[in-house]
């Protein structure tokens, strides 16, 4: 890969994600959008999760109501606004991040061919690409940070920093392989919200998590990692390094499958001298 | 004896979902030539144009060319959100272009569409857009040029310009593959082929 090449694929990346401004729109309303909807409708009340993550025997004090199935990790008494925050903040984060990076990928993919033809390498549009993407969604990223404090007396703000970042990264690479699958927009955009909305916006809230059945599928979904490294931030000192891991992993993963397909699908014919 | 040949499809073949387009077609352009290729619509023009550009593999047949390539599509390809000037910059650096603001401003001129050199492509009329997906397809003076349909959304300057251009570059040894529907272009072409069938006659 040339780094001049991604460096100018980056720089129009940039300029095509700066002149969209439903894009842009999406940065900052969506975030906005789902915290009111927990300002709104979520109690302060206290309630007893199950930190998925953190192993029963670090139990942070015993649970307010029983809870059944019983958990087989530690539980904990928060309030219900703060945890809804917190699990709120990855899943805006994370549309915001994958329908960014569908676009990215997804749009004008007639031009991008002709640029592979014209001798960019798919990786290094895909890198310039995912540069520019991380510039935007570092931005969203503190954006939300910003506002969570308002919801979320979080006991380590920069664990949850760092989880909702690995919840953009995990969702970009999500973005990038739908982008790169899909030629047709609106099937990538459900898709995108499909994902969304069952693994960040409803199987990884921590209050559904305390009572859900066969949790090893909710514990496999990308979303997973980065909700866990949030919430467990958010409300305890523990470590989160196997959710971290388990982010990094998801991510690097999909940027890979991302870019066999991209690189695939952009195939030049190759012609003899 | 003939000029150097600079592209050559042998036994091209291509099929989509096992309706043949491309039966066997074989053809070369050789220095300083300007070829016409026409047809009905969905004889196999623009999959031709495709096949020796490198964007559809043949099922079978082989594509030689020497030097460089460049292809103006049928339907515009450009990044919405770009200018003018911007998609010379990026296609120029894509072909590791140094001097790209100098190809630039010498398209912007020829081609006039200098006061549009910052519009946004998706702002931009038709004739714009065309022209810019034609000088993408000049930058970088490639040998073998394959134009599909390049002047559909011209006036009639730009046409002519157009075909100035044509014989300018057919003087400096390139060699072009027009894709036409216009009768009166044949006495600007050296040689013109017409599809049919899937198979490429001489006309």
């Amino acid at each position: 890969m040339r780094l001049s090449h991604a460096i100018s694929e980056m720089g129009a990346a940039l300029r095509r994600t700066s002149r969209n401004r439903l894009a842009l729109a999406l940065v900052l309303a969506l975030p906005l959008f789902f915290f009111a909807a927990v300002v709104v409708t979520t109690p302060r009340r206290p309630v007893t999760v199950e930190l998925a993550s953190v192993p029963e025997e670090e139990m942070v004090m015993p649970p307010l109501i029983p809870i059944h199935p019983l958990p087989r990790g530690a539980v904990l008494d928060a309030p219900q606004r703060a945890i809804a925050a917190v699990f709120v903040a990855i899943a805006a984060l994370g549309a915001v991040a994958a329908l960014l990076a569908l676009d990215l990928l997804q749009k004008d993919a007639a031009a991008t061919r002709r640029l592979v033809l014209c001798g960019r390498r798919p990786s290094e549009i895909v890198a310039g690409r995912l540069a520019a993407l991380s510039c935007v969604l570092a931005i969203a990223t503190g954006c939300v940070a910003a506002l969570l404090p308002l919801l979320v007396q979080a006991e380590r703000l920069g664990v949850v920093v760092l989880g909702l970042g690995l919840g953009a990264a995990v969702h970009a690479a999500y973005g990038l392989l739908v982008g790169a699958l899909f030629r047709r927009d609106l099937v990538g955009i459900l898709l995108v919200v499909l994902l969304v909305n069952l693994d960040a916006g409803w199987l990884q809230n921590p209050i559904y998590y305390a009572g859900a059945q066969h949790r090893f599928v909710i514990a496999a979904l990308p979303a997973h990692g980065p909700a866990q490294v949030a919430v467990v931030g958010a409300f305890t000192d523990y470590p989160v390094a196997g959710a971290t891991l388990l982010s990094l992993g998801w991510t690097v993963a999909m940027l890979a499958a991302a870019l066999v397909v991209f690189s695939l699908r952009m195939r030049v014919a190759r012609c003899g001298r | 004896m003939s000029a150097p040949v600079l592209l050559e499809g042998r036994g091209l073949a291509r099929s989509f979902r096992r309706r043949p387009v491309l039966r066997g077609v074989s053809l070369s352009l050789h220095v300083g030539e300007i070829a016409g290729v026409v047809g009905e619509n969905g004889a196999g023009k623009t999959t031709l144009l495709e096949v020796l550009a490198g964007r559809l593999g043949p099922d079978a047949g082989e594509v030689r060319v020497a030097g460089r390539l460049g292809y103006s599509p049928q339907q515009v390809e450009l990044f919405d959100t770009l200018t003018a000037r911007e998609h010379f910059r990026l296609f120029g650096g894509a072909l590791g272009l140094a001097g790209w603001r100098t190809e630039a401003e010498r398209w912007l001129d020829r081609l006039g569409f200098r006061q549009h050199a910052d519009t946004l492509a998706r702002e931009a009329s038709g004739g714009t857009r065309q022209k810019l997906n034609l000088a993408l397809a000049l930058l970088g003076d490639p040998d073998v040029l394959l134009l599909d349909e390049p002047y559909a959304a011209f006036d009639w300057e730009t046409y002519l310009v157009f075909w100035d251009l044509a014989a300018e570059l057919r003087g400096r040894g390139k060699a072009l593959l027009v894709v036409s529907h216009l009768v009166h272009d044949r006495s600007k072409l050296d040689v013109l082929w017409s599809l049919s069938g899937g198979v490429l006659r001489c006309v």
